[in-house]
């Protein structure tokens, strides 16, 4: 029973970790208005950084 | 904290110096127009500015203004002026100008590497002499001469030295000197020089005219003599004449400096790739060639076999969840939902690493610039700017940057109607859709895939000719597009583009697919009643069921397919996920048929692109209801054209 309950809060964790991970960086990218092309790094040598007025 | 600005002609190696003497890794690309705003940097404790290209200063496209405002308002303590060696005459044209503006200047003669090539002997001593400015010579790409190009820029910002300004015959001199004479001259706004200012009276430069007051009765009479007298003298109009004038300087400079040996010019590949038949052709059969090599070569074995493991991957997770107890909802949401969703887009991986690679690899050598070249002149003949190429050439990578990039055309109807179009290219995001299609569909014909790119250049090009056609005011405009000249690609440049596409790819996967398969798998498990029910009965298939019957006529009036493309809004990539889960990849043989794929293909390339492309598209568009006539008229003629391409498959088949 207790293995059980504890297999489901590990899968519980995992699949709300990934999607709060998706989350997180969605909004980081979103702030900085970054073309959502590109790794949210500085010094990206996405070419959308070229052209967006804050991207990177 | 001094400021150096670095300032050349378009494709002249600027950016390639900015990442040198800063150590970032702007874009740099092998063809003119990469950089459109001004980026900064550090370098040894200055702060370096690295402005688009331009040829001169004259206000006309935007990237001059920003140029020309730039270094006059902004007063730089040391301008370096970056020379492209082997064209020595035509950059000279803009030294000129930067010369009159009294401001430290440093000239380098880039590419010094291709000057014994192309049988060209500089004397760099000669030119210093000559410009009245110091002269480094250096390779930005193979790095060489940078030590010494640090040091004469320490050397300049401490002397200050100002160049000489070019002179012009005696006749123009003649009026410049009596204007620079005149009181007027003293309310030019500060940073502005005399001989600058005269100049531009004579020009009757409207921006600098409109800094000015206006201009005593008796001035304005002279200035108007002038300009008269002037234009009798040498048969031209005054912008004309110094533009000549300035032109002669540059050319009697070079004259000087420089010694030219005559090349036997062999077999050039331009014969062939900006020949007006052969071009598009040769196109054709180049991009059929990477997409053998990425999709049919490498995606042929990677794709079944990343396959395979994250299947092998979903089935242990149900395994190990069954042992252990682990709730059916949570157990399908990891493995068919996340696994599944995510696993079929990231299956594509390998192949989308090497059509990037490839695809860096044609921009950088230079060949995409050929392309634009043999489109630019199509372009103006369906109303758009030449300069519309980039933006659809940028668009091969990802629609969103490729849309911002049409800020640069100065006519709004031509850069609407650019914004418009663009998304017709077809992106990096749509690959995996296509590379899906057509592995399961039609294997080893590997044809089909650059009839990709030429349907979404015929969508371009009905779209161009029916604006064209409904506009009463054509507008036209030259745009100089310069050939740049063939290079062996930089490894490090082919590399940071490719890894930053691959990498942008693989995040999306991460982020909005993860949750879009995620929200898929759920609404494709539960009723509107919150039931666990089979997908056929589910919200997803119910909402699907609504929409799927406007698809009926192009073969895929099944709920699945219709879905996916309303994901597809979220990303393209969604699409393949959302198949993924719904039917399975390994069945899209039980729903689609060669025409239906084909149809589904053609209306993901042409219909509205993902949401970024649509609201980089309302940025640039500005208005709600331009932009609802553009995802209007994409997605109509996505159906249409979807449509067409179906029937001309059933009949022919």
């Amino acid at each position: 029973m207790l293995i059980t309950i504890l297999a489901n809060i590990t899968v519980a964790t995992i699949i709300l970790t990934l999607l709060a991970f998706a989350i997180s960086v969605m909004i980081k990218q979103g702030k900085e208005e970054s073309c959502a092309s590109c790794s949210t790094k500085k010094r990206s040598a996405c070419k959308g950084c070229q052209f967006a007025d804050k991207c990177h | 904290m001094q400021t150096l600005a670095l300032i050349g002609n378009p494709n002249c190696g600027k950016t390639t110096l900015f990442n040198l003497l800063t150590g970032t890794s702007a874009y740099v690309g092998n063809w003119p127009g990469v950089t459109v705003e001004k980026k900064e940097g550090m370098t040894n404790g200055h702060r370096i500015l690295d402005l688009p290209g331009i040829y001169s200063l004259s206000p006309y496209s935007p990237e001059e203004k920003l140029s020309r405002r730039y270094i006059l308002d902004e007063q730089p303590d040391l301008i370096i002026d970056v020379i492209d060696a082997t064209n020595l005459e035509r950059s000279l044209y803009l030294t000129n100008q930067l010369a009159e503006l009294g401001r430290p200047l440093l000239l380098v003669l880039n590419m010094e590497d291709l000057l014994e090539k192309e049988g060209i002997t500089i004397d760099a001593k000669r030119l210093s002499q000559m410009t009245g400015a110091p002269v480094v010579q250096i390779s930005a790409s193979k790095g060489t001469g940078i030590e010494a190009l640090q040091a004469q820029i320490e050397k300049s910002l401490s002397e200050k030295k100002l160049p000489l300004c070019p002179l012009f015959s005696n006749f123009v001199e003649r009026y410049i000197s009596e204007i620079i004479g005149d009181d007027y001259l003293h309310q030019i706004p500060k940073g502005r020089q005399m001989r600058w200012a005269a100049i531009k009276l004579i020009e009757a430069d409207e921006l600098f005219l409109s800094s000015m007051p206006a201009p005593p009765p008796a001035f304005k009479t002279y200035i108007e003599k002038a300009r008269k007298e002037l234009e009798a003298h040498f048969e031209d109009d005054p912008e004309a004449i110094i533009i000549d004038q300035r032109y002669k300087v540059a050319e009697h400079i070079a004259k000087d400096c420089q010694i030219k040996k005559k090349t036997k010019k062999g077999f050039e590949f331009d014969s062939i790739a900006t020949h007006r038949f052969a071009a598009i052709p040769l196109f054709l059969a180049i991009m059929a060639g990477v997409f053998y090599l990425s999709i049919g070569l490498v995606g042929g074995y990677t794709t079944p076999l990343l396959e395979e493991l994250f299947a092998f991957l979903g089935e242990q997770v149900h395994l190990i969840a069954d042992r252990f107890g682990v709730f059916p909802l949570l157990s399908g949401i990891l493995a068919d939902g996340i696994i599944a969703g995510v696993g079929a887009v990231l299956t594509f991986v390998p192949q989308l690493f090497v059509l990037f690679l490839l695809l860096s690899i044609l921009e950088d050598c230079g060949y995409m610039a050929r392309i634009a070249f043999i489109m630019d002149r199509m372009m103006r003949t369906l109303g758009l700017s030449g300069k519309s190429i980039i933006p659809l050439v940028i668009g091969t990578g990802c629609s969103v940057p490729a849309i911002m990039s049409s800020r640069t055309i100065e006519h709004q109807k031509q850069r609407e109607l650019t914004v418009i179009v663009t998304p017709f290219i077809p992106c990096g995001a749509k690959m995996p859709v296509f590379a899906l299609m057509l592995t399961y569909f039609f294997p080893g014909k590997w044809f089909i895939a650059p009839m990709i790119y030429l349907l979404g250049i015929v969508a371009v090009v009905v779209t161009g000719l029916l604006a064209r056609a409904l506009d009463r005011h054509k507008e036209t405009n030259a745009f100089i597009l310069e050939l740049p000249r063939y290079q062996l690609p930089s490894p490090r440049n082919t590399w940071l583009q490719t890894r930053e596409r691959t990498l942008g790819f693989i995040q999306k996967a991460g982020t909005i697919i993860l949750l879009s398969s995620v929200i898929i798998y759920l609404l494709s498990s539960y009723s509107f009643t919150l039931q666990a029910v089979d997908a056929e009965q589910s919200m997803l298939a119910m909402l699907g069921k609504l929409i799927a019957p406007i698809f009926a006529p192009l073969g895929f009036g099944f709920w699945q397919a219709s879905v996916a493309l309303l994901t597809g809004i979220a990303a393209k990539e969604s699409i393949v996920s959302t198949l993924s889960v719904t039917i399975g990849t390994a069945n899209l043989g039980a729903l689609f048929t060669s025409d239906s794929a084909l149809s589904y293909m053609t209306f993901i390339l042409l219909s509205s692109p993902c949401i970024a492309a649509i609201s980089a598209m309302f940025k640039e568009l500005g208005s709600k209801r331009k932009l609802l006539y553009a995802v209007l008229w994409q997605t109509g003629f996505a159906y249409l054209a979807a449509l067409l391409v179906r029937l001309i498959v059933l009949l022919t088949l």
